[in-house]
């Protein structure tokens, strides 16, 4: 099999993982390697669906001996395998890498047997990457549930991010889903690299960017992870004393930090649970995002939906504002679900839909409401934020002002006054809001399409 | 005055004004292709003076750093380093006609106002359109960032021709060189006549003129794994897909929301003419060769080899931009 044939099959089979961003390291040029990591990292494309292609999102094999309900790459499910040479891989990354088709690697397998021989495959691969190949850009690995710790801390020092797969929102429907998986194999790892990455920031090492020490010159430590450990106190205290950063840029682990996947409709799970979960997983390991992957019916299987219910689109898009509110806007899961309405409304934006339930915050003044209650506000994000902060600096706003402010008050409208005066759409009631807000939304695309199509199949 | 349309031409207008104790209130700046004097006007043509220009624009930068509560010993934080003042650059490479003036105005009351100049933007319409101007090219930028396309010649360099909105391949010429460290390319704008060239270590971005455009337009000779790499993207980029989220499910093409047609046009993994250039044994010999390099250290060895020898960059077009780079 060439190897056009083995990246079609592997890149098929890595597609249903949702995370592909290349953020959250910075990383500059280094004299003889190849490629560097930013902050804010880089879209290189979107796919027919519209979504982002950032990273060279492939399995090393889509052989797996697991056989969960939901996944395309089951052991029971019959499509063609393949795996790649990691050679090969490595020669795949570098020439996209440097034809500016993406910003790195995003490496993830099925289970070859058992996750410690997957994995230590992985990281032969990545040391080949990093080592001789001399590849400096970013790498996001998949850390598989069951995978010796020494291994996941091998993984950590080779890659940017890592991410350990909730998959499902319950422990109860992973028994269920995958028998072969335990919620404990999961938190461990999880565990263990936030402890990994909290000793790292604690000693000084190098949170920034891969190190320059040792071994092979590759300038990626081979220093076995006890020896590295026992050395840790010392070297990184020593280290801190003489440097004036305190940051001596070795050993950086898993400086992008981690992530993790939860699957949306594929089982009874409510938005409660899930928006209470991915509040847990930020506030317990630090993660860095949940993501979010609608369910695709894929198999028949009793134990799921039925494989002609349409994607929860918009379900997945609502779970994914109230999680942008959750970590920019200050908001709580428990503002935006409650006990007696566990589900986001489909109809309006959590936002909103939170501003409706509290009219007697509402209207707020745009002249002297503080930053946090301006974000609050339906219709601002943080860029009209910052720009009514500033301008307000100069002189008392008006909605003339932010018109040449080019900032949008359709619906931010019905919640502001500007220097008391109200907007021409301001309407008092929630109810009426709520009807103005569906009734403009009736006529939108993605309103139209589902009408057209058949309506979404309930089977829980 | 008709100024040049760049940064250094309306920084040089401005220092020369000032230096003849003109009022700016009377003072019009339009582009000097398309200068076009109103009844009763004075026209002046302004030559670029690089050294004043230079003068104007440190003496705005620290202008603009007086009562920054992030500068720290009259120096701008590492976080942002001046990236207030080096608006004056990204406002310069929008090609609107009323650039030249929006950056006036913004140099006249940064000059004033300090950092309070962005506060502005709901009074004046000047301000407002030079903040408007800054956001398309800070877009632009990004889009140059994310949509190169850079394809390796037979010499071993690489070469991209990309025409963005707004001038703004020299304000994305660092990215690609700390990227491609150690490598060699040449990426040119068609349609603002400028080239970046990043050979032997160094940067330098220079001017075209038509004649070198058109030679860069026409076809190079690409290295034996080109169309193998192109073939195995557009593979991987169609195997991406997922089904049901597409158009007709959501009702709007999300993909052509980010990528525009004028991109789009450019992307070698929309053009379905990609898929069939795949030469299976072209590509295994590039493997085979790279994991012997790779074993034998090689590799460390062609990236220093690289940086001393020649450019290998296409054409004579370019002889000019080779020279400044060898200083």
């Amino acid at each position: 099999m060439d190897t056009l044939a083995k990246l079609e099959i592997l890149a098929d089979a890595a597609k249903y993982d949702a995370a592909c961003t290349s953020s959250g390291a910075e990383r500059g040029p280094k004299k003889g390697m190849v490629g560097v990591a930013s902050n804010a990292g880089c879209c290189h494309s979107f796919t027919a669906d519209g979504r982002c292609v950032t990273l060279l999102k492939v399995l090393l094999s889509n052989a797996c001996t697991h056989d969960c309900a939901y996944c395309v790459n089951r052991a029971s499910n019959h499509v063609p395998r393949a795996t790649f040479e990691p050679a090969e891989l490595a020669q795949l990354t570098i020439d996209f890498y440097k034809r500016n088709y993406i910003e790195g690697l995003f490496l993830s397998s099925g289970v070859l047997g058992s996750p410690d021989a997957t994995s230590e495959r992985m990281i032969a691969c990545l040391e080949l990457l990093r080592g001789p190949y001399r590849f400096s850009g970013y790498v996001h690995a998949k850390v598989i549930p069951g995978t010796d710790p020494e291994l996941v801390d091998r993984l950590g020092r080779l890659a940017d991010r890592l991410s350990v797969n909730v998959e499902l929102p319950s422990a109860e429907s992973l028994e269920k889903l995958c028998p072969e998986k335990h919620a404990e194999d999961v938190i461990a790892p999880m565990a263990q690299i936030q402890a990994s990455m909290r000793s790292g920031r604690l000693l000084g090492a190098g949170a920034m960017s891969h190190g320059t020490t040792s071994g092979a010159g590759n300038g990626y430590s081979t220093v076995k992870p006890e020896a590295r450990v026992a050395a840790l106190p010392a070297t990184g205290l020593a280290r801190r004393g003489n440097s004036k950063r305190g940051a001596p840029r070795s050993e950086a682990f898993c400086p992008a930090g981690q992530s993790t996947q939860l699957i949306i409709g594929a089982t009874p799970e409510s938005d409660r649970d899930i928006l209470s979960l991915s509040t847990g997983l930020y506030q317990r390991f630090g993660l860095k995002r949940v993501f979010f992957s609608a369910y695709m019916p894929i198999a028949d299987d009793p134990r799921l939906p039925h494989p002609e219910t349409p994607v929860p689109l918009r379900r997945e898009h609502r779970l994914y504002q109230a999680d942008w509110l959750m970590r920019f806007y200050g908001f709580e899961a428990s503002e935006l679900v409650a006990d007696d309405a566990p589900f986001l409304d489909l109809d309006v934006d959590p936002k909103l839909a939170w501003a409706l339930t509290v009219p007697e915050r509402f209207p707020v003044e745009v002249n002297s409401a503080s930053k946090e209650v301006l974000l609050r506000v339906p219709g601002f994000g943080p860029a009209s934020v910052r720009k009514i902060c500033r301008a307000r600096r100069a002189h008392r706003l008006t909605f003339d002002d932010l018109d040449r402010l080019r900032i949008s008050v359709k619906r931010a409208g019905f919640f502001i006054t500007c220097s008391g005066e109200q907007s021409p759409r301001f309407v008092a009631s929630p109810e009426a809001i709520r009807e103005k807000v569906v009734s403009d939304a009736a006529s939108s695309a993605y309103n139209r399409a589902q009408r057209e199509n058949p309506r979404q199949l309930t089977l829980f | 005055m008709a100024v040049d349309p760049t940064a250094e031409g309306v920084l040089t207008a401005t220092g020369l004004s000032y230096l003849e104790r003109c009022s700016h209130a009377p003072l019009r700046f339009v582009r000097r292709d398309r200068a076009q004097p109103a009844l009763g006007e004075a026209f002046f043509e302004v030559p670029t003076i690089e050294g004043l220009a230079r003068r104007v624009y440190r003496g705005f930068a620290a202008r603009f750093r007086e009562g920054c509560p992030r500068a720290r010993g009259g120096r701008c934080a590492p976080r942002c380093s001046s990236s207030c003042a080096r608006r004056v650059y990204t406002i310069a490479a929008s090609d609107d006609e009323a650039m030249p003036e929006a950056l006036h105005a913004f140099l006249v009351l940064g000059f004033d106002h300090g950092r309070g100049v962005l506060s502005l933007a709901a009074q004046d319409a000047r301000i407002a359109q030079a903040e408007a101007f800054h956001t398309l090219a800070v877009n632009e930028s990004e889009k140059a960032r994310q949509f190169v396309r850079f394809s390796e010649l037979s010499t071993g360099a690489f070469f991209s021709l990309y025409a963005p909105k707004a001038n703004v391949l020299p304000l994305v010429a660092g990215h690609f060189a700390r990227r491609m460290e150690g490598e060699r390319f040449l990426l040119a704008d068609p349609l603002h006549h400028v080239a970046v060239l990043f050979s032997e270590g160094r940067l330098v971005v220079g001017p075209l003129t038509s004649e070198e455009v058109a030679k860069l337009s026409r076809p190079h000779e690409l290295s034996s794994v080109e169309r193998s790499v192109r073939a195995l993207w557009k593979r991987f980029y169609d195997a991406l897909a997922l089904p049901g989220r597409g158009r007709h499910e959501r009702g709007y093409d999300l993909r052509a929301h980010f990528m525009p047609k004028r991109i789009a046009d450019g992307l070698i993994e929309l053009d379905p003419g990609t898929d069939e250039g795949f030469e299976a044994r072209a590509w295994e010999d590039a493997v085979a060769a790279g994991a012997h390099a790779a074993g034998t250290g090689a590799l460390a060895d062609a990236a220093a080899e690289r940086e001393k020898g020649a450019s290998g960059l296409p054409g004579s077009a370019l002889k000019f931009l080779e020279e400044r780079a060898r200083g």
